[in-house]
């Protein structure tokens, strides 16, 4: 017998060998995607969900939600309620009046779809209401109703900051805002299920080949404050309907890091009706509209001035309008009645001519290096999508009436957010900081796959030109200055108004007005940059930057500096002003009285 | 002898060959009822993974459906008018009511809530003085 034993185990091992043969080409079938079709095999995808985004203080802004979409088939709602032993057939209008207080819809209108038989796939509902769902799937007391799982895009906050979410479109992707963006990085990886099922297309559990896990997508952090979101679009909805501009948008930037803290623009859309919704409210104006800002330029010119040590504040010019040595000077308004005028008081009284001058002065090319380096012309990389570059032509090409009318804010076009950059340096001891709005990324295990770490992108002017400059904007909110209504008690407020005129084709249109109001609070020790723009399409009393965007502009700074506890820097004004709403009230009287 | 012996060794082999295919057999039937065994253990766990999987996206989607509506009833407009039902309405505290503490949890110097405070018990306490 010895020796002989290969004949017995030769047939087993070849047997062992030709059923492990069989056993993998049974799995490579299996795994095959061609194979998938079949009756016995099947393929589930798992959805991976979108990522949320997050305000900077951690509250959610926009989540996916897990729903039911509800739709209705007449033909399969005839008759077809699974009867319990003894119980009488269910009419139809029984039937139907489930499902409508169900959904919380019109009876009358669900009877009048139940009996549209041509058509039987009609949308019903999508609820999110786990107390309608057991309701409409129970087959005892519903028929004809199909129940889909689907996921979607709950926006929290409803209208407010809809500019900078934006929306996602039918197939659950970005199509505005930072769902558009950073599309990437929400949308999450799908899982899937492979296996085989039964004659009953029941899942065979045992017989599962593949098995992965869906992904979810990466959560977004925005340097966004809910909270102050909720002030300046409170503010600017509260000046839109005193001052019934056609549109309006303000910008709060933190003066160190140009960090957003706020973004509005009205009028906004609801992100869930994005495709319905008008181009104009659907338009981010802080980003993605250039307009001529007018004499909020009036601070770069003086800029300019200041660090290339062409001028002092304290400079005197002339205020008379017609003098040979300048080509077509703009005219000032009543505001200005001195003979001769510093540069300082040129600021706080917006002179078109002393300001005229100086640039003039100075040549277009200085002018044009400074307005470059304050980063006017080019995109700030604010990671909003459809950032316009704005208008700034190379100084050779400027004629002569540019030469003395970029100097105040016209033949340039910039966007809000290139302006609040600009300010933000000058705030910032000249140093500029890239506008950010994301903070960070943080993929669904929890690591960080962003993080914003601040970037300076160039120093326009010095420290001292800076210092000088925000002592001359001082001025501007005080009760001599044009923007007595940006003044807010207790704290110093550096900013400049601007009142620009709207062009229509190549002339200005009479009447028609921007008002601006950027300002530094609190001026000693910066803290915020806030813009506020209001933009009239039609003839109003109050157009101007002094009287219409200063006191939005002072409702958001009063609400920023309260909320963020910022401590006054003009204590004594506290004791002066006992009342809190006297001060308001007397800059106000003042501003109407001079008007 | 010869023919016995040839006999004999042809009967061994057989009796040791019909031990083997036993063998074999009873190993077969062994293993055939120890796979059965495994593969309706196996089945009864796959059966409860899949009914606990199901369990598990059933609660997570509720528990996103919860947080969700958790996460809008928070929302500031929603709070206000939560408060507003109640006749309340809240505003931040001016810049005069904040006092600020250091780390051992006196006030810092220089804060006008404190001067005022002090400011008001001193007049306070002269007042007492005069009334004697």
């Amino acid at each position: 017998m010895r020796g002989e034993g290969w004949r017995f185990w030769l047939p087993v091992a070849a047997l062992a060998l030709f059923a492990a043969y069989s056993s993998q080409k049974l799995v490579r079938a299996h795994v095959d995607p061609s194979v998938d079709s079949n009756d016995y095999t099947f393929r589930r995808e798992l959805p991976g969900r979108r990522g949320s985004i997050y305000d900077a203080t951690g509250t959610p802004l926009v989540k996916s939600v897990p729903v039911w979409d509800y739709h209705l088939d007449p033909v399969a709602l005839t008759n077809r309620v699974v009867r319990r032993r003894g119980e009488p057939p269910r009419p139809r209008a029984a039937i139907v009046k489930t499902i409508a207080n169900a959904l919380g819809l019109d009876f009358r209108k669900v009877l009048a779809m139940s009996e549209d038989v041509r058509r039987r796939y009609q949308p019903l509902a999508i609820s999110s209401d786990p107390e309608a769902h057991r309701i409409l799937a129970d087959s005892h007391l519903v028929a004809g109703v199909s129940i889909e799982d689907r996921q979607i895009r709950e926006y929290l906050q409803r209208r407010r900051l809809s500019h900078v979410l934006g929306s996602v479109n039918a197939e659950h992707h970005g199509s505005a805002g930072i769902e558009l963006k950073y599309d990437n990085y929400l949308t999450g990886v799908p899982g899937e299920i492979r296996g085989m099922k039964d004659a009953r297309g029941r899942e065979l559990y045992d017989k599962r080949i593949v098995s992965v896990d869906p992904v979810p997508g990466a959560d977004i952090y925005l340097t966004i404050d809910h909270t102050l979101q909720y002030e300046a679009e409170t503010a600017l909805a509260a000046g839109m309907s005193e001052f019934q501009p056609g549109s309006g948008w303000c910008v709060v930037l933190d003066a160190k890091t140009a960090a957003v803290l706020a973004m509005a623009s009205l009028p906004d859309f609801d992100p869930l009706c994005f495709g319905s919704a008008k181009d104009s409210a659907k338009l981010n104006r802080v980003t993605n509209f250039t307009y001529e800002p007018g004499s909020v330029m009036k601070v770069i010119t003086a800029a300019a001035a200041f660090d290339s040590g062409f001028a002092e504040p304290g400079r005197m010019y002339s205020t008379q309008r017609y003098d040979d040595r300048y080509y077509k000077l703009p005219g000032d308004g009543s505001h200005v009645w001195e003979p001769m005028m510093s540069i300082k008081d040129a600021i706080v009284h917006s002179s078109n001519i002393v300001m005229g001058k100086l640039g003039y002065d100075m040549g277009p090319q200085r002018l044009w290096k400074y307005m470059k380096a304050f980063g006017f012309g080019e995109r700030t990389g604010i990671e909003l999508p459809g950032e316009e570059v704005g208008i700034l032509r190379d100084w050779k090409k400027w004629d002569k009436a540019t030469w003395s009318r970029a100097p105040i804010g016209q033949g340039v076009a910039v966007t809000a957010i290139q302006l609040a950059s600009a300010y933000q340096a000058i705030a910032n001891d000249g140093l500029r900081m890239r506008p950010h709005i994301v903070d960070r990324i943080v993929g669904a295990n929890g690591m960080e796959l962003y993080r914003h770490s601040d970037e300076p992108i160039g120093r326009p002017i010095s420290v001292s030109a800076a210092r000088k400059l925000r002592a001359a904007m001082l001025g501007v909110a005080t009760r001599n200055g044009t923007a007595r209504r940006a003044a807010i008690r207790g704290y110093s407020v550096a900013g400049k108004t601007g009142t620009a005129q709207k062009s229509i084709g190549r002339t200005y249109a009479p009447g028609l007005y921007r008002a601006t109001f950027c300002g530094i609070v609190p001026a000693t020790n910066p803290r915020l940059v806030i813009l506020v723009t209001l933009d009239f399409d039609e003839r109003r009393k109050f157009h101007q930057g002094g009287n219409s965007a200063a006191p939005v502009f002072r409702r958001i700074a009063t609400a920023a500096l309260r909320y963020l506890m910022i401590p006054p820097d003009k204590p004594e004004e506290l004791d002066e002003f006992a009342d809190e709403d006297e001060f308001d009230r007397m800059m106000d009287e003042r501003a109407r009285a001079l008007d | 002898m010869k023919r016995n012996r040839r006999r004999s060794k042809k009967m061994s082999v057989m009796a040791s060959r019909s031990m083997h295919i036993g063998a074999v057999m009873v190993m077969f039937f062994v293993m055939v009822i120890l796979n059965l065994l495994a593969s309706s253990s196996c089945n009864q766990m796959m059966k409860s993974i899949g009914e606990k999987e199901k369990t598990l996206a059933k609660l997570e989607d509720e528990r996103a459906r919860e947080s969700a509506r958790w996460d809008a009833m928070k929302t500031t407009d929603n709070i206000d008018r939560a408060l507003l039902r109640f006749g309340l309405s809240m505003k931040y505290a001016r810049a005069e009511q904040i006092v600020r503490m250091d780390s051992a949890g006196r006030p810092k110097p220089g804060q006008l809530a404190v001067a005022r405070a002090r400011k008001g018990s001193s007049l306070k306490t002269s007042g007492v003085a005069r009334n004697r």
